[in-house]
């Protein structure tokens, strides 16, 4: 039932066997990153012509020290700002500012961390991506792979990657287990609980209108069928019949407090309320 | 089959206190970071969860659960298998052996490298010295003329009489800083585009400053020029040539990468490259700081070519044996202990 998607899914193969999943990051979010970088770099160079800015007007023009000073000390921010900045950043901390701000995370095609070395290549390499204006070398590239990778990324054997989501908030509810209907196949099982995770989510009459889809099994429509779905889901998870106590499942560990048995019987839901809303 | 609730009542405990593991290696806080009792706990755990995930994946559980369990088996793997360096030790061993072992490793490249920059080099300044309008063909009469403003002995005593002010030779290391390694770095990158970026860097730089030294020279200002290039040409040009190296390791990667994919044979030449690149820079900085603090000084020619001269042969001693004597003397060593 894990099929491979027609999705930005990148999958790694771990030593004990297991697929993990990440979400390559597009050209889009990307550029944004950068464009945001380049502000801060740009920020933090005026900024620091503004904190060096009472040593420039105290010196004449013809006081050429303090000025060659100042020109000297403004020659290497710029070099560092250029080349070190994204590169350490990268390197001891897994993004840039930049990259923070959008989710996106810099790994290594085996989804380890960016080592040190392959964060200095995707990132001299920019130079290349950048030809001969404004990516267009690093776009092609990103579009002639299957991780959007541009040249300093195949290169240094790197993806960048949005950050994993941590925590799913999505709990299911539900006070009653009723059993299932023999001869539904394990993706059908699982349609009914995700439907289920995600009711949470989703307006009532939009659940209404997923679960009148499924109005020849349940044999009801509107608030009733909901019900059914969702009490079908419940013992599917726990395989108990009801237990009396246990009024809200929690399903996912978080803390979060679920809304406590909002129906105290499926068939119970009120019918008026369905004519009402139901959008059939 | 196990329930979804039972399994997850019988087996949360342990992804809580792997998540707790993984939260608290992630903290940025040292002293939140775990001890060594739970930090082997780390590959049990993680080898358990990643049970439970295929577990859950084949039994068909909730993707709810499935997704709790990847995002854990995600963020404990990154901890597992990331690559580990003792930073310090590694640039130490790099620049003590590591680096000059990996020039010789790819001399052939080196020698290649040198003959893109050296020989149109020597040519231009060959035709410069005794054409005194050639140069006039590759730089245009600004530049040439600022050029021989800088490098006249009459101007530069008359300018300069105690040498630079302190505070313009750091100006001027932060320009051969921002410049100069700027270059490497691009002569790398270069390497991209199938090496042919690499090679533009390298005759470009030899025809600047070959047509540059013949043309000076053939003009009389040999003490003036020679004298302040002497210091830090061994470092600078050395270390042109070695970024070139890198440019050209790339380039070949994606023109014959032999029995790897082009994709595979880029990857695992631009780890070595890239290792090369970094010892360029280094190197080029040494070079800044000579140029900046010690070319510019007022000496007698003679200290600042036998200076010089001494840096080529330093320069040419630590790529020729740097990171071999310390393998001999560890060999010795293992002789004596034999032997005793």
């Amino acid at each position: 039932m894990y099929e491979r998607k027609l999705d930005t899914t990148y999958i790694i193969d771990t030593p004990e066997g297991i697929e993990i999943e990440l979400a390559v990051a597009g050209p889009v979010a990307r550029a944004l990153a950068w464009a945001t970088d380049f502000a801060i770099r740009c920020v933090f160079f005026i900024a620091i012509v503004i904190a060096t800015q009472p040593f420039v007007e105290t010196s004449s023009l013809f006081d050429s020290e303090s000025a060659a000073f100042i020109a000297g000390f403004y020659s290497i921010i710029v070099f560092l700002l250029e080349w070190i900045y994204p590169t350490l950043c990268e390197a001891f901390t897994g993004t840039t500012p930049g990259k923070k701000l959008l989710k996106l995370r810099v790994v290594q095609d085996d989804g380890t961390p960016v080592t040190l070395p392959s964060s200095i290549i995707r990132n001299f390499l920019r130079a290349v991506d950048f030809l001969p204006l404004f990516y267009a070398t690093g776009l092609v590239a990103m579009a002639n792979n299957n991780a959007f990778k541009r040249l300093g990324d195949l290169a240094a054997g790197t993806l960048v990657i949005h950050t994993p989501r941590t925590l799913k908030t999505d709990t299911f509810t539900h006070s009653q287990a009723l059993p299932l209907p023999g001869g539904l196949t394990t993706d059908e099982r699982n349609a009914i609980v995700r439907f289920a995770e995600r009711s949470s989510r989703l307006s009532t009459d939009r659940q209404i209108e997923l679960a009148n889809l499924l109005s020849d099994i349940t044999g009801h429509t509107g608030t009733v069928g909901v019900n059914i779905l969702k009490a079908w889901s419940h013992w599917i998870i726990t395989g108990q019949e009801q237990s009396g106590q246990d009024k809200s499942r929690q399903h996912a560990q978080s803390g979060y407090p679920g809304n406590d048995s909002v129906q105290d019987n499926p068939l119970q839901g009120s019918q008026d309320q369905h004519v009402e809303t139901s959008p059939v | 089959m196990l329930k979804q609730a039972q399994f997850e009542s019988a087996h949360r405990s342990q992804w809580l206190k792997l998540r707790a593991t993984v939260d608290a290696l992630a903290s940025p806080n040292p002293r939140k970071r775990p001890d060594k009792d739970n930090l082997l706990l780390l590959p049990e755990l993680y080898v358990i969860v990643c049970n439970h995930l295929s577990l859950a994946k084949t039994r068909g559980y909730s993707p709810n659960l499935i997704n709790e369990l990847h995002t854990l088996v995600l963020d404990s793997h990154r901890y597992m298998y990331q690559h580990k360096t003792s930073w310090f030790r590694r640039a130490v061993n790099f620049v003590k052996s590591g680096f000059p072992a990996l020039v010789r490793q790819h001399y052939k490249l080196f020698w290649l490298s040198s003959a893109f920059f050296y020989i149109p080099a020597i040519l231009t300044g060959l035709f410069a010295f005794h054409d005194n309008d050639f140069i006039y063909r590759i730089h245009d009469a600004g530049t040439i003329h600022s050029m021989e403003a800088m490098y006249d002995p009459s101007n530069s005593l008359q300018l300069r009489p105690q040498g630079r002010e302190s505070s313009s030779d750091f100006q001027m290391f932060g320009y051969y800083i921002s410049n100069n390694i700027s270059i490497d770095f691009r002569v790398f990158a270069g390497g991209m585009l199938f090496g042919i970026g690499s090679i533009f860097f390298l005759l470009y730089n030899g025809l600047f400053i070959g047509s540059v030294a013949g043309h000076l020279t053939a003009k009389g200002y040999i003490e003036t020029f020679w004298g302040f290039v002497a210091g830090h040409s061994a470092f600078e040009l050395t270390a042109l040539v070695i970024s070139g190296m890198s440019g050209l390791i790339i380039g070949l990667a994606l023109i014959k990468p032999g029995r790897l994919s082009r994709t595979d044979a880029l990857k695992k030449q631009s780890q070595i490259a890239v290792r090369l690149v970094i010892g360029a820079g280094i190197m080029t900085l040494f070079a800044a700081f000579i140029e900046a603090y010690w070319s510019s000084g007022i000496w007698p020619p003679a200290i600042k070519y036998s200076v010089g001269i001494t840096l080529w042969i330093l320069t040419f001693v630590y790529l020729r044996f740097g990171g071999i004597k310390s393998n001999t003397s560890n060999f010795s060593q293992h002789q004596d202990r034999h032997e005793s």
